[in-house]
């Protein structure tokens, strides 16, 4: 879909992206450009790299007394040592699995070794780097399930269960600096629905999908423990 | 930095706490809400500092850039307020109150983009400034300035274009 017009019109619009400023639609728009377009997602990363720059012109202000003793005390008090990323862990399981070599560890593993390769491949044919899934949960009763792809393009995917009453969503990703990007919206259909994008940031920057109806319970992936 | 290194915690923490909260202070205004703002920031740090990509830009950028963000959400309810031009006008001279222990560390880096800035016509600056620091969007801005939109997104975006060529600029010196 890259015509000169979406290129000019991206480009136009790459310093409010960056500034985290345009419009959920002018930034949907952008996204299926960006999504095939190398050129215009440099030149968004350089506005990025300068809007972020801008932020050292701010004035520098002591926090007030004792604010070290504070943080320090949360840190030790909070900060636990993350689990290992469960995909992480497969990608190792899996490396430990090729590895195995032949004999009677290789004959029963087999399946997981087919699983392995078959893992790869499917990385291989969009660059892929990373694969992610977390329910969706309307407070505590899980709703579906948010599936999220880092390759070229990156993408979300969510899907929901017969069980959702509201008519539709507006689709919101809320990054780990707290950033919450509008993406899209769907309207639910009879039985299970499902809906997918691509990523306008990296996927590790995502810390939950957000599915807001625009009456009743939000719906929340949370992807920041992975 | 890796979990469970207090010691590494804290060498971070004072490094760039004042630059944290001067941020978070400009934003919202309230020491209260500032210091509540610079604690998550640094919580948010803690808990990603492995995602950090140090290919993708400086510490201090990416730690500022949560803060602005976390500083941000915190003023969204309050959009009517107006932005003390004080405030903006300090952001827009480079200062002279650098404390000398954050000399080393941060003052270049604000220098430069003073610079950068100090290049801008004031109606290019005073958009850029707004969009970046309050998160304000090109029909807000028109509506605190009394400019139509469009003079607004030609304002930020040739104040950015322009800025990022400074900083290009100042880098290569």
């Amino acid at each position: 879909m890259s015509t000169r017009s979406d290129h000019e019109e991206v480009r136009d619009l790459a310093p409010e992206l960056a500034l985290g400023i345009a419009s959920g639609e002018e930034r949907a728009r952008a996204l299926e450009h960006l999504a095939s377009c190398a050129e215009c997602r440099s030149f968004v990363q350089e506005m990025s790299d300068a809007s972020d720059e801008l932020l050292l012109a701010a004035p520098v202000h002591e926090p007030p007394v004792g604010f070290e003793t504070r943080m320090i005390d949360r840190y030790r008090a909070g900060f636990r040592k993350k689990t290992k990323p469960r995909i992480a862990m497969l990608l190792a399981a899996a490396a430990i699995l090729l590895a195995a070599g032949a004999g009677g560890t290789y004959l029963t593993l087999r399946s997981d070794v087919r699983f392995a390769n078959h893992y790869h491949n499917v990385f291989a044919a969009a660059q892929g780097q990373y694969f992610a899934s977390s329910p969706l949960y309307s407070g505590k009763r899980p709703m579906g399930q948010a599936f999220a792809y880092e390759g070229s393009p990156s993408w979300v995917f969510v899907v929901l269960n017969g069980a959702n009453t509201a008519d539709g969503y507006a689709v919101k990703l809320v990054t780990r600096d707290g950033r919450e990007i509008p993406l899209g919206s769907f309207k639910r259909t009879i039985g299970t629905t499902s809906w997918g994008r691509a990523l306008p940031v990296d996927l590790r920057s995502v810390w939950t999908v957000r599915l807001v109806p625009k009456k009743g319970n939000t719906l929340e992936a949370e992807f920041h423990s992975q | 930095m890796g979990a469970g290194d207090a010691e590494a915690a804290a060498a971070f923490l004072r490094r760039f706490q004042a630059r944290v909260f001067g941020l978070a202070l400009t934003v919202v205004r309230d020491r209260g809400t500032a210091e509540e703002v610079a604690q998550e920031t640094f919580v948010r740090a803690w808990q990603h500092a492995a995602a950090y990509d140090s290919r993708r830009g400086r510490v201090s950028t990416w730690l500022l850039s949560i803060a602005r963000n976390l500083a941000v959400d915190r003023i969204r309810t309050k959009r009517a307020q107006p932005i003390d031009p004080e405030v903006l006008m300090t952001m827009q001279l480079p200062s002279t109150e650098i404390d000398p222990e954050y000399a080393g560390i941060n003052a270049h880096e604000s220098v430069r983009v003073h610079r950068a800035l100090a290049t801008l016509p004031a109606e290019q600056r005073q958009a850029l400034l707004l969009a970046s620091f309050y998160g304000r969007t090109a029909r807000e801005i028109s509506e605190l300035e009394g400019v139509p939109v469009g003079t607004v997104k030609t304002r930020i975006r040739t104040a950015m274009i322009k800025v990022r060529s400074q900083l290009e600029v100042n880098d290569e010196h």
